[in-house]
């Protein structure tokens, strides 16, 4: 188990790398196909099985694609423009942050009895529970959800409307 | 039924105290400012009769109120209105104290504003804001009777920043002169610095004592075993309200400048009723800064020092108010001083008398601008005596009262805090002996040069004349008060018991008689020719005489101040944000370049990573602190 | 399982549903009625129908005033005296920003505008309904969501659009903390309801302070910040008030403050109970009170002394309201009832008398040619009224009594003080707050200055609708009335008696 959780972590940290690190747009989005894989293969290792096929059908199929798609219709996708500087010269600052968390938040969950117990088992999460549980238990938040997604939406249309823009 | 009996007064045939009336003495002023604001702001004439008929009310009231108490001995304590509780701690009454501090100052703050409110009537003749000026008039004097019949710090505090922002209003009144606005400013932020430190006095004494009711913190202090040092703190704390308030040393500021508003507006706010606030706090809350030997050391020094100080400065000033206003300041040291002798009563006799005499002058001086077609530099002035008879012998009046000429009541209330001062501290005593001596001296100056000599301006001397019947009438009224207002030598026992020092050392008296003479024979040998000038006095002081005309360089210290520390850490501030926003590449609100790239960039460039960084190096900084803490 | 209450749910839900249908209404009126008609009639068409709707919102909430306090589903939904107040409020504020919009020129999408608006008025309800950390998030999430999309839409305005964007990458970041923290609360808890969590820390006497329970207790309290902006999460603050149009300004500026500040305190005193640690002077431990102790010394500072340098008044009252989240901080960590009861009492005064400052501003500003100072430059003359206003609202937020700044001010540092009152352990803070209250004048009286002072160029007078007169002069009232006769408003929140809190307080 952990060899594979090792392995799943690499993958899904490097694709995330990528993805906002390579000059071509295209290789971003496949990169971040990747790290979305990665995140999908946590999920089924922490037996979220469902959770785990969702990722992989919505992001990964659906998403990542849209985005290609977009892409592809909208730049010259082997048009650069020269290096991209993710963290605008401050790799530093990225890395340094990162590691400094990564480090004591390990730190903590090791010095903390309480992670060792935690169930380790993970819920069981079938699809007809969590079915269940969105309209009984959580049918509020789940309801704010479609909302929240009416709201979203609006504001995309209007947002991508073209409008003249008046310089102030 | 009993809450009926409450609002409508008990009994009003049987002689009974109505409280209703102590009520109609508070709020007859605010319905006569919201009427005026309201209703009558086109007719100037209605207006000015509705503030003027609610002050003379009050003042009618308070008179009855008084009466019946110093003759009769009646005297009620009305049951408070609740005005909110919340649970156990805090509860705020709407009260109303009736006590003899309180009917005086009531009859002082009624009185005074009456004849004040009608001299307007002729000094603000044709102006503009003719019914607006009254209406913060009659809001002014419905927040001081606020403040006087206080019985809690709660409620005194919301009438004491009241006044502060009627006098904000008042000072500015001549908005269109940017110096008047920047003076109503000044007046206003500088009494907030006080603030400050009375706003947390007051939370810590309720910390401890749970109530802010004056009577039951009375009773309560000496149970509550505070430390010396609690008590002291507090006791300071709170005289920083009134330090504020009663323009002392450091804050003292503001009043010079706030002789900017309409003379009335000086003469009621800034010498009578507002700027003595203080000192009636003072003696309010006497209770709790005499058991503190420190507060009382503060207070009485910093009294003393006021005192001689603006005393010192008065002496070469040119503007006729502005004298008078540094009088004042030095008049408040004294009786500042005075509590801080542990003479509460003593301060309140002084405030009493000198609230007469002191508007007096002012509006003298308000009559001679007129007279004078808005002239205030006196050294325009000059033989005015012939020209305008009554105010020049109101103001002589005035003078010799502020000075404390014998039988004037000046003498009176000014002898007591000498005879306290010698007793308790001589130190102080020399001070203020001083101080009378300059005194004497910077008001002879006043008179020599204002209303005898030879005119200067002899075209305004020409059209000068007398002021209608509507001013002189309060002046002659306000005259006759300062001259007999020391002889009821009751008021010291009607507030209190009497004082134990040896009232009739008639030795140290008749020394102090000397005193003020003494100062007049000098300003008379200086001043008293036909055409006077300050230059002996400059040769003899030399750079004495710079360091008092400039005000010993008080407004240039702290304009520095504010200029550069205040100043610097807005920019500081300032800068740290924009530092963070454009270092980090988030960037300001950079308008002009195009959408698109703009967007892009921001998203491109790493500005939320740079932000990002701080937050997570201080999130570690945090985590690592809770953690191995 | 036991069945699901979906008809008390639904009760429960009453005004939230009304509001979602109000505003799908007002998008399909929209639509279909008046898109061809012109813009100011579109624009009071559709705001009737938006003010319509709100105030039928408020039926089912009268209708379930003074009823016994309710939990469903496991805090997804409560419901008690307290939280339908503040759902009035809420509808209130609304109400009022539907008035300042409807004289504003929002642009051609004038449907979307107010279906959005409404939206977001959807989130802050079920945001203060909500006592379970799934709803909070969610809530939190339809609240900023809508409040993004409404920042950007001037859409004409280069400004409007990177405050849109710049708002929309802080609070993105905000998220993140946010739901990092809260799930690190599940973790060791194993509980999303907020009594469940209290109750999870008092049985496990030793989880008091573990690093990982204080490492979801810093994040949360860091997304938190950044809802609330305070410093040093309060970056995006300036910019955005100052990019998106003033009503939505003042939107973000009161009512999703009193939602953020409503549920912030109930996760603190509620869940949080018994992790406050302690802010006293020379005593600090760590815990909420201390972290909040620091951000509001922070933002008392920067907030009120940035405030000075300001030249634009809708900046200037960014600044400000960063301190005013700052003073509100100081009741929080005094951690008592009466500091619960504080915040409560003064989110509202600030709310109201922010509201109405931005109104006026939105009010002249689109007719004296911008928000800048000079804009303002004898406004007195040319808009008496609304210049009345101004120094009303003003003077309130700068704490001058009688008005309702002065008493929540005042009860906001009364309440630190008490706290641990023979030692002076939060006398630092109240010192701090009382200091920069009196600095705070400063920059108000500038502003004031402007107003009534300075010359301005232009002395044509500035007609307003009486609607919107009305409504801020309503406001105004609310502002006095709240400063002079409080007792009402204190004893219901008094009264409300929040059992809930009583675990806290000692």
């Amino acid at each position: 188990m952990e060899t594979i959780f090792w392995i799943l972590s690499a993958i899904t940290v490097l694709g995330a790398l990528f993805a906002i690190m390579l000059r071509n747009l295209v290789h971003c989005v496949l990169s971040l196909i990747l790290f979305f894989l990665g995140i999908a293969g946590h999920y089924f290792l922490l037996r979220a099985d469902f959770l785990g096929a969702v990722q992989i059908l919505i992001y990964v199929g659906a998403v990542a694609v849209l985005m290609l798609f977009a892409i592809m219709l909208t730049r010259h996708v082997t048009g650069d423009e020269g290096p991209r500087e993710v963290l605008g010269g401050k790799w530093w600052a990225g890395m340094g942050t990162a590691i400094i968390i990564a480090g004591l938040l390990w730190a903590i969950i090791r010095k903390d009895q309480l992670a060792q117990i935690l169930p380790a088992g993970g819920a069981q999460t079938s699809m007809v529970e969590i079915g269940k549980a969105m309209v009984t238990d959580w049918v509020v938040p789940f309801e704010a959800m479609a909302v929240l997604l009416t709201a979203a939406l609006i504001g995309a249309v209007v947002i991508a409307l073209e409008e003249v823009i008046r310089r102030r | 039924m009993n809450h009926l009996i409450y609002l409508y007064g008990t009994d009003w045939g049987m002689g009974q105290f109505p409280i209703c009336s102590v009520w109609m003495i508070l709020f007859t002023p605010l319905v006569a400012a919201a009427l005026i604001t309201l209703l009558t702001g086109r007719q100037k004439g209605l207006s000015a009769a509705l503030s003027i008929g609610a002050i003379l009310i009050s003042f009618a009231l308070s008179l009855r109120l008084f009466l019946l108490f110093a003759l009769k001995g009646i005297q009620h304590h009305p049951h408070p209105i609740q005005w909110l509780v919340v649970g156990n701690t805090v509860r705020i009454n709407f009260g109303m104290t009736t006590d003899a501090l309180a009917l005086l100052m009531l009859l002082v703050v009624t009185g005074v504003g009456s004849a004040i409110h009608i001299y307007s009537l002729g000094y603000m003749k044709g102006d503009p804001g003719f019914s607006r000026f009254f209406a913060c008039m009659s809001l002014f004097t419905f927040s001081m009777l606020g403040i006087v019949i206080s019985s809690n710090f709660i409620q005194i505090f919301i009438f004491w920043e009241l006044v502060g922002v009627s006098s904000y209003l008042l000072i500015g009144y001549w908005f269109e002169r940017p110096s008047a606005a920047d003076a109503g400013n000044k007046a206003f932020l500088t009494t907030r610095i006080g603030d400050v430190g009375m706003m947390l006095g007051i939370l810590l004494l309720w910390s401890h004592a749970h109530t802010f009711e004056f009577t039951e913190l009375k009773a309560k202090l000496p149970t509550l075993g505070l430390p010396v040092g609690t008590l002291a703190l507090i006791g300071a704390l709170i005289f920083a309200g009134a330090v504020g308030k009663s323009a002392q040393v450091p804050l003292h500021v503001w009043l010079p400048d706030a002789m900017e508003g309409p003379t009335p507006v000086s003469a009621l706010i800034h010498a009578a009723t507002m700027v003595a606030a203080g000192v009636y706090m003072l003696c309010r809350i006497s209770w709790l800064i005499l058991p503190s030997q420190t507060a009382l050391w503060l207070i009485a020094w910093i009294g003393a020092i006021t005192a001689l100080m603006a005393a010192t400065i008065a002496i070469a000033q040119n503007d006729i108010k502005r004298i008078l206003a540094y009088s004042t300041l030095s008049q408040l040291g004294y009786m500042v001083m005075a509590v801080g002798l542990g003479g509460p009563t003593q301060a309140m006799f002084h405030l009493t008398t000198h609230a007469f005499f002191k508007a007096l002058l002012f509006l003298g001086a308000g009559s001679v601008i007129i007279a004078l077609h808005h002239e205030q530099d006196i050294w325009k002035m000059g033989g005015l005596w012939k020209k305008t008879p009554i105010t020049f012998w109101t103001f002589l009046i005035g003078t010799l009262a502020l000075a404390g000429v014998p039988p004037l009541s000046g003498f009176y209330s000014k002898d007591e805090i000498l005879l306290l001062a010698i007793e308790r501290n001589p130190m102080l005593f020399v001070m203020a002996v001083a101080t009378a001596f300059l005194t004497a001296y910077y008001m002879g100056r006043e008179v020599f040069v204002v209303f005898f000599g030879k005119p200067r301006d002899y075209h305004a001397y020409d059209h000068a004349q007398e002021s209608p019947w509507v001013m002189t009438l309060p002046l002659i009224f306000l005259a006759a008060l300062s001259i007999v207002a020391g002889w009821y030598s009751k008021v010291p026992d009607f507030l209190g018991p009497p004082h134990e020092a040896q009232r009739h050392s008639s030795l140290l008296t008749g020394g102090l008689i000397l005193v003020p003479l003494f100062g007049f024979l000098v300003a008379a040998k200086i001043y008293w020719k036909a055409e006077p000038s300050d230059a002996p006095v400059k040769v003899a002081l030399g750079n004495l005489w710079t360091l008092v005309e400039n005000k010993y360089y008080f407004d240039e210290l702290y304009h520095w101040i504010i200029q550069y520390v205040q100043g610097t850490i807005a920019i500081v501030c300032d800068v740290f944000d924009r530092w963070i926003l454009q270092r980090l590449g988030i960037g300001g609100l950079s308008v002009g370049t195009g959408l698109l790239g703009r967007t892009v960039r921001l998203l491109q460039t790493g500005s939320i990573s740079g932000y990002a960084f701080l937050i997570g190096l201080g999130v570690t900084v945090i985590i690592y602190y809770a953690v191995v803490r | 399982m036991t069945p699901v209450p979906y008809f008390d749910v639904l009760k429960g839900l009453g005004a939230e549903v009304i509001l979602t249908l109000t505003a799908l209404v007002a998008l399909t009126l929209d639509l279909a009625s008046v898109r061809r008609a012109e813009m100011s009639v579109r624009s009071r068409t559709i705001g009737t129908t938006a003010v319509v709707g709100l105030l039928a919102s408020t039926l089912p909430l009268w209708q379930q005033l003074n009823g016994p306090r309710m939990v469903l589903l496991g805090g997804t939904l409560a419901m008690d005296d307290l939280i339908i107040f503040f759902k009035l409020v809420i509808v209130a504020l609304a109400v009022i920003t539907v008035l300042i919009s409807m004289d504003f020129d929002v642009g051609r999408h004038v449907g979307e505008y107010y279906a959005v608006l409404l939206f977001g008025a959807v989130g802050m309800m079920l945001l203060i309904s909500a006592e379970e950390l799934i709803t909070i998030f969610v809530a939190l999430e339809l609240t900023s969501v809508s409040l993004y999309i409404l920042t950007a839409f001037h859409k004409g305005e280069l400004r409007s659009q990177e405050a849109a964007v710049k708002y929309f990458m802080f609070g993105a970041i905000s998220s993140a903390f946010l739901l990092f923290g809260l799930s690190y609360v599940f973790g060791v808890t194993g509980a999303t309801g907020l009594q469940a969590i209290q109750d999870a820390v008092k049985n496990t006497g030793g989880l008091a302070m573990s690093p990982l329970l204080a490492t979801g207790l810093l994040f949360t309290i860091v997304g938190f910040g950044f809802k609330v902006a305070v410093v040093p999460f309060h970056l995006w603050a300036p910019d955005a008030y100052e990019g998106a149009p003033t009503p939505v300004t003042a939107y973000i500026a009161t009512g999703s403050k009193v939602a953020s500040f409503f549920i912030l305190l109930k996760v603190l005193f509620i869940g949080f109970a018994g992790l406050q640690g302690s802010a006293f002077w020379g005593n600090f431990a760590s815990g909420w009170t201390m972290l909040l102790a620091v951000t509001a010394t922070l933002s008392m500072i920067l907030g009120n002394c940035a405030a000075i340098v300001q030249h634009n008044v809708k900046r200037l009252l960014a600044y400000s309201s960063i301190a005013q989240a700052g003073y509100i901080f100081i009741g929080l960590v005094a951690a008592t009832k009466m500091g619960a009861n504080s915040v409560l009492f003064y989110i509202i005064v600030y709310a109201l008398a922010n509201l109405g400052a931005f109104g006026v501003v939105a009010a002249l500003s689109s007719r004296a040619g911008g928000d800048e100072m000079q804009n303002f430059d004898g406004m007195a003359r040319r808009a008496p009224f609304l210049s009345l206003l101004m120094l009303i609202f003003v003077l309130s937020l700068a704490g001058i009594p009688p008005l309702g700044g002065f008493f929540g001010k005042f009860y906001l540092f009364a309440s630190a003080v008490q706290r641990d009152a023979q030692h002076f352990g939060l006398l630092w803070l109240v010192i701090l707050g009382i200091v920069m209250s009196a600095v705070s004048l400063y920059y108000y009286l500038i502003l004031l200055k402007h107003i009534y002072v300075i010359d301005g160029s232009d002395q044509s007078p500035i007609i307003t609708p009486t609607y919107l007169n009305v409504a801020l002069g309503l406001v105004a009232l609310a502002v006095v009335a709240l400063g002079v006769y409080p007792k009402p408003i204190l004893e219901l929140l008094n009264n409300f008696s929040y059992s809930v809190i009583a675990g806290l307080v000692r």
